[in-house]
């Protein structure tokens, strides 16, 4: 599917003087928040429950730079701790769908026949239902936690990247490379690891830094729905739910959160997009025709 | 194409079969049975156990998911166990009410966001090119629920222009009916407008710059000419397979934007059911979405079909 023409190989590679501006702005963005989130601990004023019962549903002050919720506990320091929960919710569930989701594609584009047959339809099956929906129906039937959200999430975006990496898999089995190590007699798992995989892997990272940023809004929703991550957490799905009841005399309690996760995923969305500018000759070309 | 569409329903069929033993399977883990669930905290083992018997809970599990689907299939959904009332009606009612929002969304979200992307196509790299790009990307990057919470911040809190929530009755008048429905179908529509807009943008750059477009403008044909019948034509068949993702989208949308907004669709009931555990209706709301979002599929696929003369499915063998 996406290999290599001869247009593709011989062109003397374009190399940019400029970095694309979309990745510059996204890498400043992506630090930024992972920084907050790493250091967040020793930047946050107070711990993320502490409750200062006298001042709750304080405006932003000196203080408190972004006001207290209803508990009376520092909204900025909730924010600062959740930039983790939802770094921790984009990357552990896209790795689950990519651990998952690799292997399988690799199975099925190569051994192809009932093998394929069987697993695609299976993917058919769970890509039919809305993402949100199957995240529902796997949370409904547990005690809600973060984690499990985290791991429905990545199990919804399993057969997006059984697809993706089948398809690509597909164009590799017929290469020259491939033959030439089934003719030397190698295992098929070697085959699949050493040669197609390495070969394979630009389209399904692309998938995967897609996946980064919708898993960090689905599994916000899902917090939000009461499904996620439960009280006390600073989960920002979560917060938003907590703060609905307050939106008129406290709007500060749902804006930081909510800014916060739409500066992260604004953030790393532009550093994805930036990557593939950068990486996708083909777009290169288009780029200077 | 009959031969096709047959195919397809069938296809579907067997969709539907697989999710409902999913979803069978999956809500049978539910922790604390549904006798628990209508006994209560406190009722003794006989209690639990009459009850069992009585709905049946103690059959072999084949038997149940058999009880369930032919029931489904003639239209008996079963009774909903917190509201003690057959599920159909109930579900019928908050479908409607959903069906409304879905509607006016995608209204609103193929006219501006197929219009928006074509502006800013035709203005490409001008100030509205960029303008709506900034606008679009923010659209992308905005959860559902807090673009639902700024909405009501802004013409609840401050405006007061709005309600915050709720259903108005049409019965009680056409603006405290519509009234309701505003702020759910902007927030509804605000990520799905965004996405198709940049669909729609970058595909119709792509016919813009292609061979026969510039071909139509050296036989010196008029702009307005070029664009509506060589460029639009192709640029929108991508827009339309994605406008049938985005119906997708809407679903789960409808679920967060009801719970925001409470309104009495079918996204809130089956949160609502979610949270008090109530089966029978988790099972069926799940597969009666499921399936709608199927159909919606099919449809979008047909639609691609018909407008791109390249795809004549069904005949290419015949």
């Amino acid at each position: 599917m996406a290999a290599p023409t001869a247009d593709d190989t011989l062109a003397p590679a374009k190399i940019r003087r400029t970095l694309p501006t979309s990745l510059i702005w996204g890498l400043v963005i992506t630090v930024i928040v992972v920084l907050a989130a790493m250091l967040a601990p020793l930047i946050a004023p107070y711990p993320f429950d502490k409750m200062h019962i006298l001042s709750r549903l304080k405006p932003p002050s000196a203080q408190f730079w972004l006001g207290t919720d209803e508990f009376g506990r520092d909204v900025f320091s909730r924010m600062l701790m959740g930039a983790r929960l939802s770094l921790f919710m984009g990357f552990s569930a896209t790795a689950l769908s990519l651990a998952i989701g690799v292997p399988l594609g690799l199975i099925a584009g190569y051994y192809r026949g009932r093998l394929d047959e069987a697993l695609m339809r299976t993917m058919d099956v769970l890509m039919s239902f809305p993402p949100i929906l199957l995240g529902l129906l796997i949370l409904a039937v547990t005690k809600p936690s973060l984690w499990k959200a985290a791991l429905a999430v990545g199990f919804v975006y399993v057969p997006i990247i059984v697809r993706v990496t089948r398809s690509v898999t597909l164009g590799l089995v017929h290469e020259e490379f491939t033959l030439a190590a089934r003719a030397r007699g190698e295992h098929a798992t070697y085959i699949l690891a050493a040669e197609i995989l390495p070969n394979a892997w630009p389209p399904i990272a692309v998938e995967g830094s897609l996946r980064i940023t919708f898993a960090i809004l689905l599994g916000a929703a899902l917090s939000f729905l009461g499904v996620g991550a439960q009280p006390p957490s600073s989960d920002w799905g979560l917060m938003i739910s907590e703060a609905r009841p307050f939106v008129d005399s406290a709007p500060w309690i749902a804006l930081a959160p909510g800014v916060a996760m739409c500066v992260t995923v604004i953030g790393i969305n532009l550093l994805g997009d930036g990557l593939r500018e950068l990486l996708d000759p083909r777009m290169l070309k288009r780029a200077a025709p | 194409m009959v031969f096709y569409i047959i195919k397809r329903l069938l296809y579907i069929a067997l969709i539907l079969v697989a999710m409902s033993v999913l979803i069978f399977s999956i809500t049978q883990a539910l922790p604390g049975n549904v006798a628990h669930v209508i006994a209560g905290q406190f009722a003794t083992p006989d209690v639990i156990a009459a009850i069992e018997r009585k709905l049946g809970l103690q059959d072999p599990l084949p038997l149940q998911y058999w009880r369930w689907v032919s029931g489904i299939l003639v239209g008996n959904l079963g009774e909903s166990l917190i509201m003690e009332r057959p599920i159909a009606p109930i579900l019928g009612e908050a479908i409607g009410r959903s069906a409304v929002l879905a509607a006016f969304s995608i209204v609103l979200v193929t006219v501006f966001g197929i219009g928006l992307g074509l502006l800013a196509a035709i203005r490409h790299n001008r100030p509205l090119d960029h303008g709506i790009s900034v606008f679009t990307y923010v659209g992308i990057s905005v959860p559902e629920f807090f673009w639902g919470i700024v909405l009501i911040l802004l013409f609840v809190g401050y405006f007061q222009w709005l309600p915050a929530g709720g259903y108005g009755d049409l019965g009680k008048g056409l603006g405290v009916w519509l009234s309701h429905l505003i702020l759910p179908t902007a927030t509804l529509t605000f990520t799905l407008i965004a996405h198709v807009s940049r669909l729609t943008r970058s595909s119709m750059l792509e016919t813009l710059a292609s061979q026969y477009v510039k071909n139509a403008r050296a036989k010196g044909l008029p702009e307005r000419i070029v664009l509506v019948r060589h460029a639009l034509r192709n640029a929108l068949l991508p827009t339309i397979t994605v406008l049938a993702v985005d119906v997708g989208w809407l679903f789960g949308g409808i679920v967060v934007v009801e719970t925001v907004f409470s309104f009495p669709g079918l996204g809130r009931l089956l949160v609502f059911a979610i949270e008090r555990r109530d089966l029978p209706l988790i099972q069926s709301s799940i597969l009666i979405v499921s399936g709608i979002y199927c159909f919606a599929n099919l449809i979008a696929d047909l639609l691609y079909a018909y407008f791109n003369p390249k795809i004549r499915y069904g005949r290419a063998h015949s």
